[in-house]
């Protein structure tokens, strides 16, 4: 008889804990509504203070346009940096592209653009020449690989020089833009960074089966068989490992050393001479060590027409420095 | 009676219970998958805009924009300025191949 009575009363103590959740599982999703609906989120892995934007009012309807993560923009910037390898002033020329400038501002930049363009002529030159050696490598079925080499360490030693010529090109460009050009800048220079070490670095040069990867692309391009692909993966086998003049650990160093001095409101060129000392040519000889293994284990397995297609291929990138508009609104 | 009462009272736990559960998962999950930030392939390729001191990039129908942490952040509700200029100047992409 005493059990039957205390039934309700320990279910109703228990209920106790649940309507506490409840409660509180209430609060939860009235905060986050709040945040969300006042104007600005941020993003959940991001432990960063508060925003201080402004809450704004709801804007006129502009039609949306989707804008996707994956197309062929973001796939030609991948092979791009597969096939070049000048580093941060490469980064630094390509930012500058798409920095979105005023049209009177935009004409002095590009000035300044055209300074440091010019001052890593002989780097761009040295790798032009590389891929002109590999091309011809292909197209004859089999890489001349002491003359191969030999390009490598040129567009290397190109390389070594570029950071003090082109120190007042980047104190003009500091001093010519605002604190969020500067911003936006170094960004976008982190951006190609990443993008070139995805492709050069956490790509498996072998892997037939990442969809985005260099062999897959390779896969498109010449039609490749089955049997190709696979005989190409084997030959790849595992990528080579980095040595001390090619980690790109002192690239990664010399970038971050960038994004500090060009926050700065005083851009000091002088502060970057170590970094740049440090990573000198390991961009160049890392990815342009992994472009020739790339091309030395695909040629013997293509046909001979696959070969001139490939050759053709590999002597249009030196042409990718001519920027294409791409489609507005993807 | 006692029966009824027993039962309404399991009734009083398991119900809230199963809401408070599916209201957590409702409100946790759904937040990462909603939005993403822009990938750094966008970022390299596209014009963005300047709004309030920072560059605003127009991604998957949404203004995203870094803080002083580095942190993307994103407008819910799309400002004025961003969408006028938007409507103005479509968002500009960037190839430097332009075969494929």
């Amino acid at each position: 008889m005493e059990k039957i009575k205390m039934r309700p009363i320990r279910w109703i103590v228990g209920a106790i804990p649940g309507w506490v959740l409840i409660a509180s599982t209430g609060l939860v999703a009235c905060d986050n509504a709040s945040s969300s609906g006042g104007g600005v989120a941020t993003t959940p892995a991001s432990a960063t203070a508060p925003s201080s934007v402004a809450v704004t009012p709801p804007a006129p309807t502009v039609p949306a346009q989707p804008v996707t993560a994956d197309d062929s923009v973001n796939e030609a910037l991948r092979d791009y940096h597969r096939h070049h390898h000048g580093g941060l002033t490469t980064f630094l020329s390509m930012a500058v592209d798409t920095l979105g400038l005023d049209e009177a501002k935009r004409a002095s930049v590009e000035k300044i653009q055209s300074d440091l363009r010019a001052k890593t002529a002989p780097a761009r030159d040295a790798e032009n020449d590389l891929l002109a050696a590999i091309a011809d490598g292909v197209a004859a079925g089999k890489l001349d690989t002491a003359k191969i080499n030999a390009a490598v360490e040129k567009h290397a030693a190109a390389s070594t020089g570029i950071h003090e010529a082109t120190a007042d090109a980047l104190t003009q460009l500091h001093d010519a833009l605002t604190p969020a050009e500067r911003a936006a800048l170094v960004d976008k220079v982190k951006a190609h960074w990443e993008v070139w070490h995805k492709v050069n670095v956490d790509e498996k040069a072998g892997n037939k089966d990442d969809k985005g990867g260099h062999l897959a692309q390779l896969t498109k391009i010449l039609s490749l068989t089955p049997d190709q692909v696979d005989k190409i993966s084997a030959a790849l086998g595992t990528d080579a490992p980095a040595t001390p003049k090619t980690d790109p650990k002192a690239e990664d160093t010399h970038i971050q050393a960038f994004a500090t001095a060009f926050l700065a409101d005083r851009f000091d060129a002088k502060s970057l001479a170590s970094s740049a000392t440090s990573s000198a040519g390991h961009v160049a000889r890392h990815g342009g060590g992994r472009l020739v293994r790339f091309y030395a284990a695909v040629t013997p397995v293509l046909t001979p027409q696959q070969r001139t297609t490939l050759a053709a291929e590999i002597r249009e990138r030196a042409n990718d420095d001519q920027i294409v508009q791409a489609s507005a609104g993807k | 009676m006692k029966r009824t009462t027993a039962t309404l009272s399991k009734g009083f736990v398991l119900v809230p219970a199963a809401g408070a559960l599916a209201a957590a998962l409702f409100v946790g999950a759904p937040a990462a998958a909603q939005w993403e930030p822009p990938p750094p392939e966008f970022i390299a390729t596209t014009e963005p805009a300047y709004y309030e001191g920072h560059a605003a990039y127009w991604y998957n129908n949404h203004w995203y924009w870094r803080d002083d942490h580095g942190g993307w952040n994103h407008y819910d509700q799309e400002p004025r300025e961003l969408a006028d200029h938007r409507a103005h100047f479509p968002p500009a992409r960037r190839s430097w191949q332009g075969r494929r």
